[in-house]
């Protein structure tokens, strides 16, 4: 009774929220997803995931409530999750988007388990031909391998026929949970192509300087590609890769490949049914190699 | 189904030839006169295998000029079939459907200020789209709303063209499809850019979002003024 008066509280608080972007009407998705695996940590695993969005646009600023959570047991006997929600206000005039977001949520990995909180601005003017934003934030994680994290992010997009040319530099200064700090900064230029098929490839590459507050310099390539196709009208898959190597010897800080191929079943006007099958492979020590299928379900 | 087809055109030249600008009356136009057809019949080597519908081909190419349809695309048309190899009888019927859409196409056209090249070129255009499912009354709704001239028929067909294929590939509803086509056509983004919608599309899809919720947040963007790069960046925002 009291979780439906307070299902009904959001609801009237988002309604009127709504109304002062102009009468806008909110709109919802949602999609939900169960299925299973085996990975290479843990064995056989069940999983769950579901997220929702809410928002209400009006004719220059929108308001957007979304939240995502997931779940999984291993057959090991050990259960990781996450959840978080955000809620972002936007508005603009012309070319030039304001928006101010915050963020809350929760982890539980095989290794750690802490609270999240998070909050940013973002500043975007888009032009004919190109764009370019601002997002300064701010981050917490109170797990055991925490951190505070203060930093920004300035970065552009220019449009090159079908490639877009994407420049960019991040500065984040970040106390970890041991009380020691750093100051990474992180220039990097990436590009995406669109062919005009269905087919759009993302990749980029950086240079990542970390300075730590005892003086010790490291320095790293991140680098990153992603690969997305439609075969036909049922079959959507992406691939995606990234690394982080040390300049000094190349030896991998970190790597993570992840493809999916998804099977659409059917569509209805209230959303639609997909079959994906998963593939994974983290050099994290605690993720590992990993395969899976479940059903998603999309909701308009 | 032949004589039906037949009447269409008959009907249709009637009708036509009232409306039609008297300008578009030139036997020439569209760089194909119905002497060139005839003399195509008599002299060119692959055309002895279609002389039994040579007269029903010509009654066609007539009604056609009647109502100032430029006769190049119909002869296009008859020689991309007969290169094909396909039977006289369904060539002939096609023509005959192919000049309907002609005429419809002329229809929506006509208040455009067009070169007779730039025209038959957007009638070649324009056949296909209708060929292959998109409605006249999209293709009317986006010339409404595109901007004059040349450019703004090239501008509706390149958004319809764009829209056709996200129906077909990721199974858009006509109605969503031509509120996305609508906002592209009044998008800042420059025509040679549209077909990058294929590749978004296909981008959100694996990445799990429904059609219908890609298309939305399109519609969205599009009217808040921006074009391809800011087009990336606020549906990785959005949708993510």
């Amino acid at each position: 009774m009291i979780m439906r008066g307070k299902k009904i509280i959001v609801g009237v608080a988002f309604a009127a929220l709504a109304a002062t972007l102009g009468g806008a009407v909110p709109r919802f998705s949602a999609a939900i997803e169960a299925g299973g695996g085996y990975g290479e940590i843990g064995g056989g695993f069940g999983r769950a995931a579901a997220s929702s969005a809410l928002e209400a646009l009006g004719a220059d600023s929108a308001l957007r409530l979304s939240g995502s959570g997931e779940a999984a047991y291993a057959a090991d006997g050990v259960a990781t999750g996450m959840g978080s929600a955000r809620i972002e206000f936007s508005a603009g005039s012309g070319g030039f988007v304001a928006l101010a977001s915050l963020e809350g949520g929760g982890y539980r990995s095989r290794t750690d388990a802490g609270a999240l909180a998070g909050a940013g601005l973002l500043f975007t003017v888009n032009g004919s031909s190109a764009s370019i934003e601002l997002a300064p934030r701010v981050r917490y994680d109170s797990g055991a391998s925490g951190y505070l994290e203060w930093g920004g992010r300035l970065a552009a997009s220019v449009a090159a026929g079908e490639l877009l040319i994407k420049p960019s530099c991040d500065i984040a200064w970040e106390i970890a949970a041991d009380g020691s700090s750093s100051l990474a900064i992180t220039p990097s230029i990436g590009s995406s192509w669109y062919p005009g098929l269905p087919l759009a490839v993302t990749m980029g590459a950086g240079y990542k300087r970390i300075t730590a507050s005892d003086g010790i310099v490291t320095e790293a390539l991140p680098a990153f590609a992603s690969f997305y196709g439609a075969v036909g009208s049922r079959i959507a898959m992406r691939l995606e890769a990234s690394l982080e190597a040390s300049l000094a010897d190349f030896s991998l800080f970190s790597a993570t490949v992840e493809g999916e191929v998804a099977l659409t079943l059917g569509r209805c006007s209230l959303g639609e049914i997909a079959l994906p099958l998963g593939v994974s492979w983290s050099l994290d020590a605690t993720t590992g190699f990993s395969l899976g299928a479940g059903l998603r379900l999309s909701l308009n | 189904m032949r004589r039906a087809g037949r009447a269409w055109v008959l009907v249709l030249a009637t009708a036509l030839s009232f409306v039609a600008a008297p300008h578009l009356h030139a036997e020439a136009l569209g760089g194909t006169s119905a002497s060139a057809l005839s003399e195509w019949f008599d002299v060119a080597p692959e055309a002895r295998a279609y002389v039994a519908v040579r007269e029903r081909v010509l009654t066609t190419a007539q009604a056609v000029l009647a109502t100032g349809v430029p006769l190049g695309p119909l002869f296009e048309r008859l020689k991309e079939g007969v290169s094909k190899r396909i039977p006289p009888e369904r060539l002939a019927a096609a023509l005959e459907e192919e000049a309907v859409r002609l005429g419809v196409l002329v229809q929506l056209l006509m208040p455009r200020k067009l070169s007779d090249g730039a025209r038959a070129s957007l009638l070649s255009e324009g056949s296909i789209l209708l060929r292959a499912g998109t409605s006249s009354s999209a293709l009317a709704a986006s010339l409404d709303v595109a901007g004059p001239g040349e450019e703004g028929a090239r501008r509706a067909f390149a958004a319809e063209s764009t829209l056709l294929g996200l129906r077909v590939r990721h199974g858009l509803d006509a109605a969503l499809s031509q509120e996305l086509a609508l906002a592209l056509v009044r998008s800042s983004m420059r025509r040679e850019r549209f077909s990058s919608l294929q590749g978004l599309f296909a981008q959100w899809r694996a990445r799990g979002q429904s059609s219908e919720r890609i298309a939305r947040a399109m519609i969205d963007i599009f009217e808040s003024g921006v074009a391809l790069a800011g087009l990336e960046r606020e549906l990785e925002r959005r949708l993510r």
